[in-house]
């Protein structure tokens, strides 16, 4: 029996921070760290799929069969492809690569993974997040998804003008930044152009009064949690803060409720953000699956990346043994 | 059979909403007295920057491929 749990680390090549320091974790508890950069394939990556009409399916690495205990989602990123590909060429390349990876990845749908792409996928749904979290006792912003413009203009009215906005997706995907949109009080002079929502819907809710910004590192249970001063911290604290973390810890009755949350979701991991409220009420916006924790992990010492590890080995030993027992 | 929306206060808009406000509110991590976000960067050097990695949903460009 192999004795050395083998996990696969699923990120990019220029993630800086996270990976390693989970990769670091399993080495030292002598478990495999095996990481796959996303965006190598197709280019540099020899990823192969058989599927048999005998012996079923199997992944190839650079030939040889690929067999792992447990699988960390971290980041799938599209392929970094040739800079000679014509224009036309490339979108269908890009599409086919990130089908075909999908496909690949599929067929390592006997180990556990951290977490799975459909759960990802679903559990990403804002909406579902915020209904399942006051279903469960959460408090949530009054919140309007719409593409109404005068729905929106109700809801502005009906909160005295304290409503944010923001878009539920990205701008787009990169390291770079600066591609987003921050949440953003909306004004007087917004409405008149509330028009533009025919275009595209956004989500809007009532601005939450803010004594400290949480991101919640949720990892199988555990809340390791940072805070940021709210006094300090503009609309959006990921693009307007001078607060530096300090740590925090929740109340019994605020974790159990995310824990529940996490569940329902099917999630073993996320970052959550929550806002604590002058009066001490702690208000839920929503769960990144994949949001950055390496800032706290850096700056308070938090061990996330030790945690995510543990849950990876715990989920990797299991396997192990059943495979064992076959 | 669908309802339209109709609504004569904002008919003839061009741009998206989201578009609006990225163009007529200033970016507050680039105004001189917002001071960014430094707790929030990246941790390497060629990723100092405002916006790291939660817009990297990882499933983002999962994207249907038959659509």
């Amino acid at each position: 029996m192999r004795e050395q749990p083998c996990v696969l680390l699923l990120t990019h090549s220029q993630e800086p921070f996270c990976t390693e320091r989970v990769a670091g974790a399993l080495l030292r508890a002598g478990a495999r760290p095996l990481r796959l950069d996303t965006d190598d394939f197709p280019l540099a990556l020899a990823l192969s799929g058989e599927l048999d009409p005998a012996a079923g399916g199997r992944l190839l690495l650079d030939g040889e069969a690929l067999t792992v205990d447990a699988v960390w989602l971290w980041r799938l990123w599209p392929p970094r492809l040739d800079a000679g590909l014509a224009a036309p060429h490339r979108e269908a390349a890009l599409r086919e690569s990130m089908t075909a990876l999908r496909g690949l990845l599929d067929l390592l749908d006997d180990a556990p993974w951290i977490d799975g792409i459909d759960a990802n996928r679903c559990a990403e749904n804002k909406a579902r997040q915020l209904r399942l979290a006051q279903g469960l006792g959460l408090a949530i912003p009054p919140t309007l998804i719409t593409a109404d413009p005068a729905a929106a203009r109700r809801f502005w009215g009906a909160h005295d003008g304290q409503v944010v906005a923001k878009l539920q997706t990205s701008l787009g995907y990169s390291m770079a930044g600066g591609g987003g949109l921050p949440t953003r009080m909306i004004g007087p002079a917004d409405l008149e152009a509330l028009g533009g929502l025919r275009h595209c819907p956004m989500m809007f809710q009532r601005y939450v009064p803010k004594a400290m910004e949480l991101r919640i590192a949720w990892v199988d249970g555990r809340a390791l949690v940072g805070g940021l001063d709210g006094a300090r911290c503009g609309v959006d604290w990921r693009h307007e803060s001078t607060a530096s973390w300090e740590a925090h810890a929740l109340p019994t009755a605020v974790h159990e409720r995310l824990a529940a949350l996490m569940r329902q979701l099917g999630l073993r991991q996320g970052a959550i953000d929550m806002i604590v409220t002058p009066s001490g009420d702690y208000v839920f916006l929503e769960v990144n699956p994949h949001g950055e924790w390496g800032m706290l992990e850096r700056d308070l010492g938090l061990p996330i990346g030790e945690a995510i590890a543990q849950a990876l080995l715990g989920l990797a030993r299991a396997k192990l043994r059943e495979r064992s027992e076959r | 059979m669908s309802k339209k929306i109709m609504d004569p206060q904002s008919e003839g808009a061009d741009l998206p909403f989201f578009a609006h406000l990225l163009t007529s509110q200033s970016d507050p991590a680039q105004s001189t007295n917002g001071g960014g976000a430094p707790t929030y960067h990246c941790l390497d050097s060629p990723c100092t920057k405002k916006y790291p990695s939660d817009d990297d949903e990882s499933t983002t460009w999962f994207k249907d491929s038959d659509g």
